[in-house]
């Protein structure tokens, strides 16, 4: 899947903030460390100021291993 | 169907539930199929007798992440009620929630080790996709410690883990209504789509003390599935947990969400 490119900077400015009404921005880290959130977050956020997520860079999503 | 479109009828208006009407206030339900169908749910399930012994319920209904949030029981805005926060990439819509398999899912400020007891625990949801995979559709664990449940994992085998270790039931389809309660220090009993299964020698080795999550396993695990109701309670008898199954089924068919 596709998800949205942040830097770090970004991550630390949208984690945990609010994108639409009760939905909050949950950056989490690919297998290569670099910070990403979904194409859901990026096309439903509506509050400003975070409407810049909208354009960010696509990568394809690259999981870390997890076992349960 | 068992009671459906419940009301008294006063001067031609429905009476709701109180307990209803709370909840519809608090999530902004206007549409009336919705209200029947809450009004349904609360007077129903009062009625089977089970209503004392559930802690949370999310009734999914209302199509929007805010009108989705609220513990039908206490429809307050406040962790201690058992609102749900909602992270990453949650898809809201009139078919209740579906996960994204990367990082949605809501918080549910439910901790199992600090409510009830370890042996006397109920869990569930109701699961409108069939796909299979490493998705949780609610669990909770830290520090070895699960409660948590997989409507289909890998290997055709649906997961429920109340307080021990991850015991595998043969499912071929994660459609339907799971129910999975801890009767024992040593058995769990799942009910899945009117199916009793008794799963033995699952000895209880304790309660994570963190929150249980919709569509996650506490960050992990997370679910691509479509939930339309979930919850948490105190153990339940066989019956009530029937009872329940058939209420909430009703419930998704009046809401045109059964499957």
């Amino acid at each position: 899947m596709q998800v949205g490119l942040l830097t770090l900077e970004q991550k630390n400015e949208i984690a945990g903030k609010e994108f639409a009404p009760d939905s909050f921005f949950n950056p989490i880290q690919d297998a290569n460390d670099n910070w990403v959130i979904s194409i859901q977050e990026m096309e439903q956020a509506t509050i400003p100021p975070y409407e810049w997520v909208h354009e960010l860079p696509l990568i394809e999503y690259v999981p870390k291993e997890t076992t349960i | 169907m068992i009671g459906v479109g419940i009301g008294l009828k006063f001067g031609g208006a429905v009476t709701l539930d109180p307990s209803a009407q709370a909840f519809i206030t608090a999530a902004g339900i206007t549409d009336p199929t919705q209200i029947n169908a809450v009004n349904y749910w609360f007077t129903q399930s009062k009625l089977a007798g089970f209503y004392s012994k559930l802690r949370s319920v999310y009734l999914l209904v209302g199509g929007s992440a805010t009108a989705h949030k609220f513990n039908a029981l206490n429809p307050l805005d406040t962790n201690g009620a058992y609102r749900i926060t909602w992270n990453g990439g949650v898809t809201h819509d009139a078919n209740g929630i579906t996960g994204n398999g990367l990082n949605a899912d809501g918080i549910t400020y439910i901790n199992p080790s600090l409510i009830g007891s370890t042996n006397n625990q109920t869990l569930g949801f109701y699961c409108r996709t069939n796909n299979v995979g490493n998705y949780c559709e609610m669990g909770a664990t830290l520090g070895g410690l699960y409660c948590s449940s997989y409507a289909r994992y890998t290997g055709n085998q649906g997961i429920y883990d109340v307080n021990g270790y991850a015991t595998f039931v043969a499912s071929t389809n994660g459609q339907g209504m799971h129910q999975a309660k801890r009767t024992s220090s040593t058995n769990v009993r799942v009910l899945k789509n009117g199916t009793f299964t008794n799963l033995l020698n699952n000895l209880s080795v304790g309660r994570p003390n963190t929150n249980i999550r919709l569509l996650s396993l506490t960050g992990a695990a997370y679910s691509i599935n479509n939930i339309s109701y979930a919850f948490f309670a105190d153990e339940m008898s066989d019956s009530e947990m029937q009872a329940h199954e058939s209420i909430v089924t009703t419930y998704q068919t009046m809401l045109g969400r059964n499957v």
